[in-house]
């Protein structure tokens, strides 16, 4: 994972230096411009997630249970308890936003009707292994590195062409296609922290079981789910589905057998 | 002598525009992770690759909205026809 991050940094390193030795920027501009830039996603995805979901905060009198099963992980997690939100999403799910100290999980309502309270503890102490490790802060960091990179490959495409529309249209795709690729290291990250954050989910509620169960039932739902009347859709998918190569190097999730295998081993 | 950057953005273009179309929910996923929570679509612990939510006219058998997949197909195909006509200017 070092080097990953290292290649990562190396992604990020070029680029500045690309931007000091063409515009002339100092290092210290060039780095308070990156903050800034990475500080604004960052603003504005947490308002964007829950805005979008339409979380709303979790009433403590309607699930005391909840919040006392937070407190007591976020205490043992070293950690202070994040705002607690729920939504209708249409599925069971859960995902954390911010940082430590100022972090929100947002759980489905759906969650919560399908899993058991023993299933909810492992998933919530997942999202808070997240804000502990400062996942979410660590992809938003990539998602600014890979933006960057791109954004310095366009200029460098147009810097050095003509100016014509082939040059304006080659940096487009060149853009992208940087971004791509610097992301490929991002997931790779993203899948590993994964990991981590299963095995500190495992450690606070003193075993991987419950979360193994949980992943396991919403597994199963997707799969008889797969086997109605959108499993045609499904298997076109699959040309570059999840078992494949494509999706698999992008996705940033590891597969759920994986994570259940790890989790009771 | 055929120009190469011509040659590239011919290439390249339609190579890009073809992920677009067979591949909309990677290029959402790239663009959207770190942006937004990736967990935010599709269900808890997965990308949303298989299974997807429960409305599959608003969010797609891969659990990203119907809307994005269509406009990254667009983009793709505007891409590929982007590529298309320069690699129509070289011959």
């Amino acid at each position: 994972m070092a080097i990953v991050g290292s290649i990562l940094f190396a992604f990020y390193a070029v680029a500045a230096v690309v931007v000091m030795g063409v515009f002339g920027f100092p290092l210290w501009l060039v780095l308070l411009g990156s903050v800034a830039f990475v500080g604004v996603q960052y603003k504005i995805g947490k308002w964007m997630a829950l805005r979008t979901v339409g979380a709303e905060d979790l009433p403590e009198d309607r699930y005391p249970e909840i919040h006392r099963r937070v407190e007591s992980l976020s205490r043992s997690m070293g950690i202070e308890k994040p705002r607690l939100m729920i939504a209708r999403m249409g599925v069971p799910n859960a995902f954390a936003v911010g940082r430590k100290g100022a972090g929100t999980v947002v759980v489905s309502q759906e969650l919560l009707s399908q899993l058991g309270p023993d299933e909810v503890e492992g998933v919530l102490a997942h999202e808070l292994a997240h804000i502990r490790n400062r996942d979410v802060v660590m992809m938003v960091l990539g998602q600014g590195v890979a933006s960057i990179v791109a954004i310095v490959a366009q200029w460098a495409v147009l810097l050095t062409g003509d100016n014509d529309i082939a040059d304006f249209f080659l940096a487009i795709v060149v853009g992208q296609i940087t971004q791509m690729l610097v992301m490929l290291f991002v997931f790779a990250i993203s899948r590993y922290r994964e990991y981590v954050a299963d095995g500190d989910a495992a450690e606070a509620i003193g075993g991987g079981e419950p979360l193994a169960r949980a992943l396991e039932k919403i597994d199963r739902g997707n799969q008889r789910r797969n086997e109605s009347a959108v499993d045609e859709q499904v298997n076109a998918l699959c040309i570059f589905g999840e078992e494949r190569g494509l999706a698999r190097l992008f996705a940033t999730h590891p597969p759920i057998e994986k994570r259940v295998e790890r989790l009771r081993s | 002598m055929v120009d190469v950057r011509t040659l590239a953005a011919a290439v390249l273009g339609v190579a890009l525009g073809l992920l677009f179309v067979l591949t909309p929910e990677t290029i959402v996923r790239v663009q959207t992770a770190g942006r937004l929570p990736q967990d935010r679509h599709g269900r808890y612990g997965e990308d949303g690759q298989r299974g997807g939510s429960g409305d599959a006219e608003e969010t797609g058998v891969d659990g990203v909205p119907t809307r994005w997949r269509q406009l990254v197909r667009v983009v793709g195909a505007a891409l590929i026809l982007g590529g298309a006509y320069f690699g129509w200017t070289l011959v």
